[in-house]
């Protein structure tokens, strides 16, 4: 996994929103859930939890998010350096002391990435289209639909979907008609190609 | 937060896209040292109305208000219009403008300036369609459902069309906008003219944060609303039958 997505919960508004700004200046985070309380927390999957521990008692934590399958990494937010937090200390994968300096919060996040097996910054993406993706391009450029595509390569629907979301992801383009002037940009389909097509 | 109180020119120096908002209340520069409170009044317009939907702008954690749901939907309406108007009257065509002036091209390459504008004008058009489509059709529905909530007069507005059926539409239109950037950003070659294409990207940033706005009115206030309203009817009027599902 290239990003991570983080989930803040806690009641003070302060903790969430101060917590999140710090997490967006961050490369790897892809998304940063906020939660008030733990049944809107328990609607939303995220890699990492920050649980204010003044709201979260270790033995009301859901299943869900101490089951060793599928576990996300559980962060307690101390809001004092002094937080005693003796019973059930097992719970937690990591404390955050709220008390600190601004770069000792990043440095501390930092290391909890580290730590939790992600790495800390992202892999450069891979933007280049494999051959078949510049054929599926080309195809979608002559206003061929997902089933056209599919019927003429001898692959899925759903296989050709799933290159679209690839391409889609490489070149940050979305829509068809971008599609097309991306293909034509580089050459993978030519005017007189998409006119006969149209006209 | 922004009260009655609050200068004119504060608001503006605060976020110079409140300009463009100002503007479709009617509101022009040269405020002196007015506050909201006395250009509303001058202006006759609805303090509280014109209150949310500022802060709305200015704070996206502001929605969903109860506030703005008690607001009579022809204020909501209206300003959604005018927001449409703003786009296609002004915004659209300033940046038509830039990018098919053949005098002074973007573009060295005849076929990039050829390819930058037939997808403009593709996102235009359809950027008319869906405007269209809800000023003639979704708005009027809304103002029905109001009327028929409020009076129980006029038709029956609830024959198979609803409010949901109107969420669905907006994501091209969002993305096409979002792949524009990019073709310019990432994919055309460097312009020849650079200036105008700076301000073409600048224009469209500022378009594209308008429009989330403006979205967000339509989705969180606007639909919420009517669909309120539209419950509230289908209970009332028609036994709460399998009517519309």
């Amino acid at each position: 996994m290239s990003q991570i997505s983080f989930l803040i919960l806690s009641g003070s508004y302060i903790f969430r929103t101060g917590l999140r700004s710090l997490l967006e200046e961050m490369e790897i985070t892809q998304k940063v859930y906020l939660a008030e309380d733990i049944d809107k927390a328990l609607k939303i999957q995220a890699d990492i939890l920050f649980l204010d521990t003044l709201q979260v008692s270790p033995a009301s934590l859901p299943a869900a998010w101490t089951e060793e399958s599928h576990k996300p990494v559980l962060v307690g937010l101390l809001p004092h350096t002094n937080g005693e937090l003796s019973e059930h200390r097992e719970i937690w994968d990591h404390f955050l002391d709220l008390s600190l300096t601004k770069s000792e919060l990043l440095e501390e996040i930092r290391r909890i990435i580290r730590e939790s097996g992600y790495q800390e910054h992202p892999a450069p993406r891979e933007e280049k289209l494999s051959e078949r993706e510049k054929t599926i391009l080309r195809l979608v450029a002559l206003g061929h639909t997902n089933r056209d595509i599919a019927e003429k390569l001898f692959i899925s629907t759903h296989t050709v979907i799933t290159h679209r979301k690839n391409i889609t992801r490489k070149i940050g383009i979305k829509t068809v008609s971008g599609l097309t002037v991306y293909a034509l940009l580089n050459h993978l389909v030519e005017m007189d190609e998409i006119q006969e097509q149209t006209g | 937060m922004i009260t009655e109180n609050t200068k004119m020119v504060d608001l503006v120096h605060r976020n110079y896209s409140l300009v463009s908002v100002l503007h479709r209340f009617g509101i022009a520069l040269g405020f002196g040292d007015k506050t909201i409170r006395e250009v509303c009044r001058e202006k006759d317009l609805d303090i509280r109305f014109f209150l949310e939907i500022i802060n709305s702008f200015l704070d996206h954690d502001y929605f969903p208000r109860e506030h703005l749901i008690s607001f009579p939907l022809q204020l909501i309406v209206d300003y959604l219009t005018q927001t449409h108007q703003d786009y296609l009257g002004k915004r659209i065509p300033e940046i038509e403008a830039i990018i098919s002036d053949s005098e002074n091209p973007c573009y060295e390459k005849e076929e990039h300036n050829f390819l930058l504008v037939k997808f403009f004008r593709e996102y235009k058009n359809e950027l008319i369609v869906h405007i269209r489509r809800e000023d003639e059709k979704v708005f009027p529905y809304t103002l029905q459902v109001e009327q028929y909530y409020l009076t129980g007069r006029g038709p029956d507005p609830l024959t198979g069309y609803s409010i949901m059926d109107y969420l669905q539409e907006h994501d091209d239109i969002e993305e096409k906008l979002f792949d524009l950037k990019n073709i310019i950003i990432k994919y055309l070659p460097p312009p020849r003219n650079p200036d105008a294409c700076y301000h073409v990207i600048a224009m469209l940033f500022d378009l594209e944060k308008d429009m989330q706005d403006h979205s967000r009115i339509e989705e969180k206030v606007l639909v919420p609303k009517v669909a309120l309203m539209e419950k509230s009817i289908r209970e009332q009027t028609h036994g709460n039958k399998s009517f519309g599902s």
